[in-house]
């Protein structure tokens, strides 16, 4: 689980053009939106995105994803119990 | 009302933005088109906010910045901008990502960005600015209409603050489908000598903050603007002298004719005619410097801005002999085969 | 400075209807354009609804007189802004070749002529003929072109609130003196471009929209141009022409909140709105009918919801989004919506909301879900658009 969650911090500052942010730098339980790391609606639907090209992982209702994406952890989490499903 | 012009800032292939140089050490294009000389934006603008935007956005913010701090204003009364082609780089993207993945996970990044106002919109997101709040994009006569519009506001409200600015980016790909539309040359190194068809392409911001309010920030004033000046009667001289009679002006107190002669030689010779009325005034070019765009004339109204702030005229804009000891009155005249003739006439406050 | 602006023309396209006598006779009969892609080549034809104009470019061309052998000179943004500006013109009398009158043309659109752009850049053999296509300047020009009109042309490029904001530019040349009388509006085309960048946004409605009801999904895309004629008194009597409304007052404001979505309290709709109703000097209670801008997201109809009744309270108006007639035109919406406001004056009728079910429960307001007959004195039209631009005009009797 670790590894993804690097994996997913590293991708994460690709996609959404963090540059000046290490991946030792993004919290792992700590909020993503909001006062955390301060993404927007936007970087929502970018991480919707990603989901969906890395993961095969489909979010049909952008509400659903604010759960999901909390944070680094509940993305991982998400991530690891659909992927068995399939 | 009077309009004045408080501060003035400009990102281009030369080195303009935050710089005590009036360009001097100029560079060339490194390749067949210029490019602008970025600062290092994370000096202006909050990384967290930087992430998102394209290059045109940046140079849009970084002058804004700049010439707000300068005039010492913290919210414009209205912010105006003019574009010929706005978030190119982004439509681009987009556009790519549409055909590359058969139109399937599509990053929204891109698509939001490439609205023409997201310059606009990021300024007044950075500044909370509620006020009004317009660009306009109508190819080469973008900024002439932005100015316009600015100039109306400042007739019609009093005590105001307007941050204007003109501003086109060009990327790898914009640039070669220039070049195989036919509408480009090479570089060379006196792009007015040779007598070919193009010109070359560029890129550049130029942003001001205007104002109706008498104070010792005034540098310039803003005389007059006239723009779809046809000559198809041959009457262009009449509605220029209209112009100069409305505002109190002669033929001799124009000091300097700035013309936006790009190195086509066929539309170039659309100067001519004005060129030969003021004979006796400093002719400048400066489209050799920073390429030619949808409104570049911004750049022509920043050196007339630069010009009376320091009474110093770059050799390197001159294009005859002319000298005059003080410069009181400023021509601006650019032409486009679909937009005709525009003027902006700027004085000395 | 001439200070009365007035309506004397007005002109159409879209899905509802071909020219302004069609879309009254749908607005009247609750008759919606809204149904699947016909025209537009796109992946996701049988998924969405829009409001699309049933007529290929051929046709379209075919209605201007102009040769098939003209297809590549014209994006669809052109001909759309053509055949609409060139009605309003017909419609309101005006010589555009007036030596003592000056016509400009103020017109506004969001991506231009990109529905031509999207389809031959793939094409990396071709000369790329649609650079001259593409940019916003281009349909204007061609209206230009076909009309007559060199006094002054400039576009208005601010997302979704174009439209509004070409008519405020338009009012200020006129006001000033700079030209007598203006063709004010919007234009935009179905695009790939606009469709998958709404999609992916995840803004859209796969079924037909639902402005300002509980369950909106959000929006359709539409497509069409509508358009004005604007002039000042001075023209009005050389031309001894009755006209059919007047504007009262406009504002334009900037949310700066977010570059997409709307602020909770719809700040930046609540000062636009605000200042129109200041300039034009009414009492909030004489607006008779609002048109909305209404585009069935969950975001733009909370916050505008929010708004209007920060602005009126208690007094709300009738108010409508015809959005599920047309779907949202983009740089046409505005325009399309000038016209319906006028219309609704001259016709003394407020058009209905379709598809509207059930309030939002924040709001606890209903829009006027069946068809009017009023005395309808003033309306205010609205139009928000992306970057937070948010502008609002008051046309009156």
């Amino acid at each position: 689980m670790n590894e993804l969650f690097e994996n997913l911090k590293i991708q994460l500052i690709e996609l959404l053009n963090l540059e000046d942010i290490e991946s030792d730098e993004i919290g792992t339980v700590e909020p993503l939106f909001g006062d955390g790391l301060g993404l927007d609606s936007i970087d929502a639907l970018e991480i919707i995105v990603l989901l969906e090209k890395e993961y095969g992982l489909k979010i049909e209702n952008p509400k659903d994803g604010k759960e999901i994406m909390y944070s680094i952890e509940t993305l991982g989490k998400f991530i690891t119990k659909n992927q068995e499903r399939k | 009302m009077n309009v004045f012009i408080n501060s003035t800032e400009a990102i281009t292939a030369q080195n303009t933005f935050d710089s005590n140089e009036f360009l001097r050490n100029l560079k060339k294009p490194e390749k067949n088109y210029f490019t602008c000389l970025n600062p290092n934006y994370k000096n202006y603008i909050n990384p967290k906010l930087l992430r998102r935007m394209s290059k045109i956005v940046r140079m849009g913010v970084a002058c804004s910045i700049q010439v707000l701090q300068k005039a010492n204003i913290e919210q414009p009364d209205a912010i105006i901008i003019g574009t010929g082609l706005g978030c190119i780089d982004d439509t681009i993207k987009f556009l790519n990502q549409i055909i590359e993945n058969d139109e399937s996970l599509l990053n929204p990044t891109p698509f939001i960005q490439s609205t023409h106002n997201t310059v606009s919109g990021q300024i007044a997101l950075l500044l909370t600015c509620k006020n009004y709040n317009f660009t306009f994009s109508q190819q080469a006569a973008s900024f002439e209409t932005a100015l316009i519009d600015a100039f109306l506001m400042l007739q019609e409200k009093n005590e105001s603050n307007i941050l204007l600015g003109g501003l086109d980016e060009i990327t790898e790909t914009s640039y070669s489908l220039m070049e195989k539309v036919g509408c480009t040359k090479v570089p060379v190194d006196d792009i007015f000598t040779t007598k070919t068809k193009g010109y070359i392409p560029g890129e550049g911001a130029g942003f001001f903050t205007l104002s109706n309010i008498v104070s010792e920030k005034n540098i310039a004033c803003l005389k007059g603007v006239s723009v779809f000046n046809n000559d198809n009667n041959g009457n262009l001289l009449e509605d220029l002298q209209a112009l100069f009679s409305k505002n109190n002006v002669s033929i001799a107190d124009i000091d300097v004719l700035i013309s936006g002669m790009n190195g086509d030689f066929y539309e170039d010779r659309n100067y001519s005619s004005i060129q030969k009325v003021f004979q006796t005034s400093i002719h400048l070019a400066y489209k050799h410097l920073i390429g030619e765009f949808d409104t570049a004339s911004c750049f022509a109204m920043y050196i007339g801005t630069k010009i009376f702030q320091s009474q110093i005229i770059p050799e390197a804009l001159k294009i005859n002999g002319t000298k005059r000891n003080f410069i009181k009155n400023i021509l601006i005249h650019n032409y486009n085969n679909e937009h005709k003739h525009s003027f902006i006439i700027l004085s000395k406050c | 400075m001439q200070k009365d602006i007035f309506v004397t023309g007005v002109g159409i396209i879209s899905a509802i209807g071909n020219n302004t006598e069609q879309c009254f006779e749908s607005l009247r009969n609750k008759k919606s354009g809204l149904g699947s892609i016909e025209i537009l080549q796109t992946k996701h034809k049988d998924k969405i609804k829009v409001g699309e104009v049933k007529l290929t470019n051929y046709q379209l061309l075919d209605i201007l007189g102009l040769s098939h052998s003209q297809i590549k000179k014209y994006s669809r943004t052109s001909l759309l802004g053509i055949i609409a500006s060139n009605e309003a013109v017909n419609n309101s009398g005006i010589d555009v070749k007036d030596e003592e009158l000056k016509t400009g043309l103020i017109s506004a659109t969001t991506v231009g002529g990109m529905d031509k752009t999207e389809i031959e850049i793939a094409d990396q053999k071709a000369t790329p003929d649609f650079l001259l296509t593409h940019p916003c300047g281009d349909s204007t020009n061609k209206i230009c072109d076909y009309i007559g009109i060199d006094a002054y042309r400039t576009t208005i490029s601010t997302a979704c609130s174009s439209g509004n904001n070409a008519i405020i530019h338009g009012i200020k040349l006129i006001r000033h003196g700079i030209i007598d009388r203006a063709i004010v509006g919007g234009v935009d085309a179905l695009s790939k471009f606009t469709l998958n960048g709404f999609n992916s946004l995840m803004i859209l409605d796969k079924e037909f929209c639902k402005p300002f009801d509980k369950n909106r999904m959000g929006l359709n895309l539409g497509e069409g141009a509508g358009f004005l004629v604007i002039e000042s008194e001075k023209s009005l009597k050389k031309r001894r022409k009755q006209a059919i409304c007047k504007i009262l007052g406009y504002a334009n404001a900037n949310d700066a909140y977010h570059q997409t979505a709307s602020s909770p309290e719809g700040e930046g709709a609540f000062i636009a709105m605000s200042a129109a109703l200041k300039m034009s000097n009414l009492q909030y209670n004489e607006i008779d009918y609002i048109n909305a801008h209404g585009t069935a997201t969950p975001n733009n109809d909370l916050s505008e919801g929010l708004a209007i009744k920060r602005v009126f309270e208690e007094k709300l108006p009738k108010f409508s989004s015809t959005k599920a007639y047309t779907g949202h035109g983009l740089g046409a919406a505005a325009g399309i919506e000038a016209v319906f406001s006028v219309l609704s004056i001259q016709k003394g009728m407020i058009f209905p909301n379709l598809n509207f079910e059930s309030v939002i429960p924040e709001l606890n307001i209903r829009p006027q879900t069946e068809l009017k007959e009023a005395n309808v004195r003033n309306v205010l039209s609205n139009s928000f658009g992306f970057g937070g631009n948010n502008s609002s005009i008051i046309f009156s009797k």
